[in-house]
């Protein structure tokens, strides 16, 4: 067949001896400057339709993904274990398989994952484009140099990509259409040089380019299998045949023709949603579902220099209202494996209503990326990240309210001069002469009986010290007119005491001096 | 036996005989074990900070409250001078490192984790003592195993200069917890009991009692590692 291919006239790199075709035929290239050469990465996700209908936990059972006209999409490896396989109809699978667990393919959440995915990317080069349904083109060449080369670059990409929970292929091009079709053809050998591009894109079927199942089967009646079999067809002929759309792709492909991508723009938040194959309350299935979130969630927001102080996380149930639960970080972070702790503290104690079948995420970028580095100079007395982490984790268990640092203010009235404030926040103030205060106060002043007009604690209480006038606060409702005496208890212990001096006139035990 | 700074562990070396003095094999065999407790060896310590009181320091063994070991103080009723008797050491934890080159550990700098505490610290007394308010951590739990394992988190997380409990029921093996907490991060533990509780065993490095009375206060040494106990008198340390 390749002989009948080779009288016509051909395309380009050909055999020796039908260079005068070549000059012919040969489309004009645009001269390329000293610019910089592009170099892009393709990442192919192959089971992208299964992950999304099944949390990242298809490996541990039968699952099916169905298209519409009930013909398996895609197997999840226990299913091709019992020998189901696309394109066998459903019926057909059931019966090899009678525990199988049967999907409908959601396309428009393969969509969302595969934005997400091209959010996540974002950190590794500045254009990234959705190509199709399961694929991102990744323009890389100017990353490389950031990221110690290609090789260095794909194997990082791959290892965090690990995290997300997502199968990827790989193929690294010069041009967008030859990195698809190498990593369609499962070829993850790096192909940087663009002299070599003819030869292997050459060897590979056909079939990766994703043209129309006519146009294959017109070239498969040529005896035309693969790609180098093409490149000996004459332009013309190929091109009236087969569809200009052909020709061009060919040569974007080869690099003969420019291919501009637009990029993919981040949205401003983040949403992610991951389905689970069945109800379960199981917290650590729970928690490893959300891990992969919260591994998308850093690409998210490394792509954007960004951080969250705030995850919303919704577990899902049948029939009924999702829970929400919102994990309120000290400082803004973007980490994961941060994220990762705090849920796993807090989901000790929540207590679902019912089995969870999805798994929300949703994030607002707030504020820019607060850089891990340590300070230059080490100041005193100045809280690092791991510092704001204990607070978290404490916070996490016991509840936001639980866990809070302590503040002056400018205030007279003993409850007032002080108040509850974030940790790390309250500024140290000069120190002023007031007069002595206990180290303990009540939470709100407790009275005291009163016997032959002394207060009683358990006891007559004996005057040690006082009084100190207090009259404040009449502009507004707070005003305070009080006596505070400085007494001891039968035991000797130091207590703070005060005398109504209007109201009620009673005595009131306020603070101890411990 | 010697004693040198930053160690942590106390070294079960053999006992040293005086020379010329005839020690059976079995008694030295027996002076040997570490479980054996002996009066007047006078050479386990701890790495200490100084308490800021005097007559204190003079019975501790290392001159002040052990630097990362667990301390259980026990009292009856809040406001037994619990505060004056470590306000001294938590002014001391806020000085900048130059000036407090003794209190050097991994905390430094870090937050004075209040968990559980009786009532509101108030912050105008604390920042007249000078306590540094902004590194107060304020702890607030509903249980005694939540305080405990809140304390733990603080001390394994290295980011505390002292963490102060509040506890009235702590088992052995909580106990042990905060101790080997205190230990790996080098983090002082202060644990507030009711008296009684102090009568049953415990890891802790040093226990003590604080008994309120009207001519003062007394400190009760129920127990510090290789030290016996002892009532120390009222002017031990006075309160502000």
């Amino acid at each position: 067949m390749s002989r009948s291919a080779a009288s016509l006239p051909l395309f380009d790199t050909a055999s020796p001896g039908e260079g005068e075709h070549r000059e012919a035929c040969a489309p004009r290239v645009p001269e390329r400057g000293p610019r910089r050469r592009e170099l892009w990465l393709c990442l192919l996700f192959p089971r992208l339709p299964l992950e999304t209908r099944s949390g990242g936990e298809a490996d541990a059972m039968p699952l099916v993904i169905v298209e519409n006209d009930g013909t398996v999409l895609m197997a999840s490896g226990p299913a091709e274990d019992a020998g189901i396989g696309p394109g066998l109809p459903l019926n057909a699978a059931w019966a090899l398989c009678p525990a199988l667990v049967a999907r409908e393919r959601d396309e428009p959440a393969e969509q969302a994952a595969l934005e997400r995915l091209a959010a996540w990317s974002g950190r590794f080069t500045s254009l990234v484009h959705l190509a199709g349904p399961d694929a991102l083109l990744l323009e890389i060449g100017r990353s490389l140099r950031l990221f110690g080369g290609c090789g260095a670059l794909v194997g990082r990409l791959r290892r965090r990509l690990v995290a997300t929970g997502h199968e990827v292929v790989t193929g690294v091009a010069p041009t967008p259409l030859a990195a698809l079709w190498l990593a369609r053809a499962g070829d993850e050998t790096a192909l940087e040089d663009p002299e070599t591009l003819p030869d292997r894109l050459g060897r590979l079927s056909v079939a990766v380019t994703g043209w129309p199942k006519r146009t294959r089967e017109t070239l498969s009646g040529l005896g035309v299998d693969r790609l180098a079999d093409c490149l000996r067809l004459p332009r013309d002929g190929f091109a009236r045949r087969l569809g200009h759309g052909c020709l061009v792709d060919l040569d974007r492909a080869l690099g003969r023709l420019p291919d501009p991508r637009p990029g993919f723009r981040a949205p401003e938040r983040y949403a992610g949603i991951r389905e689970l194959t069945s109800e379960t309350a199981d917290l650590a299935l729970l928690g490893r579902v959300a891990d992969r979130l919260f591994g998308e969630l850093e690409g998210f927001l490394r792509a954007r220099q960004a951080s969250v102080d705030r995850l919303l996380l919704k577990f899902g149930h049948l029939g009924r209202e999702a829970t929400p639960l919102v994990l309120g970080l000290a400082r803004p972070d973007f980490r994961a494996a941060h994220f990762s702790v705090l849920l796993a503290e807090r989901l000790q104690r929540v207590v679902l209503p019912a089995p969870v079948v999805s798994v929300t995420l949703k994030a607002r970028p707030s504020e820019g990326l607060c850089p891990a580095a340590a300070e230059m100079f080490e100041a005193p007395g100045v809280m690092d990240d791991s510092a704001f982490r204990l607070v978290e984790r404490l916070r996490a268990r016991l509840g936001r309210e639980a866990v809070h640092g302590l503040a002056l203010v400018d205030e007279h009235r003993p409850e007032l001069a002080w108040q509850v404030t974030e940790p790390g926040r309250g500024p140290m103030p000069a120190a002023s002469g007031r007069p002595r205060r206990p180290c303990w106060l009540l939470s709100s002043p407790r009275r005291l009986v009163c016997r032959d007009g002394r207060p009683w604690l358990d006891g007559p209480l004996v005057l040690e010290s006082g009084p100190e006038r207090m009259e404040t606060g009449w502009w507004d409702d707070g005003e305070v007119s009080r006596d505070y005496w400085i007494m001891r208890d039968g035991d000797g212990i130091r207590l703070w005491v005060f005398r109504e001096r209007h109201r009620s006139g009673g005595w009131f035990l306020h603070g101890i001096f411990a | 036996m010697a004693f040198c700074a930053g160690t942590r562990r106390e070294t079960h070396g053999p006992p040293e005989v005086p020379a010329g003095f005839f020690v059976s094999e079995t008694l030295q065999a027996l002076l040997g074990d570490s479980r054996v407790w002996r009066a007047r060896s006078g050479g386990r310590t701890w790495r200490a900070l100084p308490s800021g009181h005097a007559r204190l320091d003079a019975v501790l063994p290392g001159g002040g409250w052990p630097a990362a070991m667990l301390t259980e103080i026990g009292l009856d009723r809040c406001g037994s001078g619990e505060l004056a008797l470590l306000m001294p050491l938590l002014e001391r934890l806020c000085r900048p490192p130059a000036e407090a080159a003794d209190a050097q550990g991994p905390g430094q700098g870090g937050w004075l984790a209040w968990v559980a505490p009786p009532h509101v610290p108030y912050a105008p007394a604390l920042a007249a003592s000078g306590v540094d308010i902004s590194r107060v951590l304020v702890v607030r739990t509903g249980r005694d195993d939540e305080t405990l394992w809140a304390a733990e988190q603080g001390l394994v997380s290295g980011t505390c200069s002292i963490v102060l409990a509040w506890a009235a029921r702590a088992g052995s093996r909580q106990l042990r917890r905060l101790q080997l907490g205190a230990e790996r991060s080098g983090t002082p533990v202060m644990l507030f009991r009711p008296s009684d509780a102090l009568d049953q065993p415990s890891p802790a490095a040093l226990r003590l009692k604080l008994i309120c009375g009207y001519c003062g206060i007394r400190l009760h040494l129920v127990k510090h590692r290789g030290g016996a106990p002892r009532v120390l008198p009222g002017d031990a340390f006075l309160p502000a």
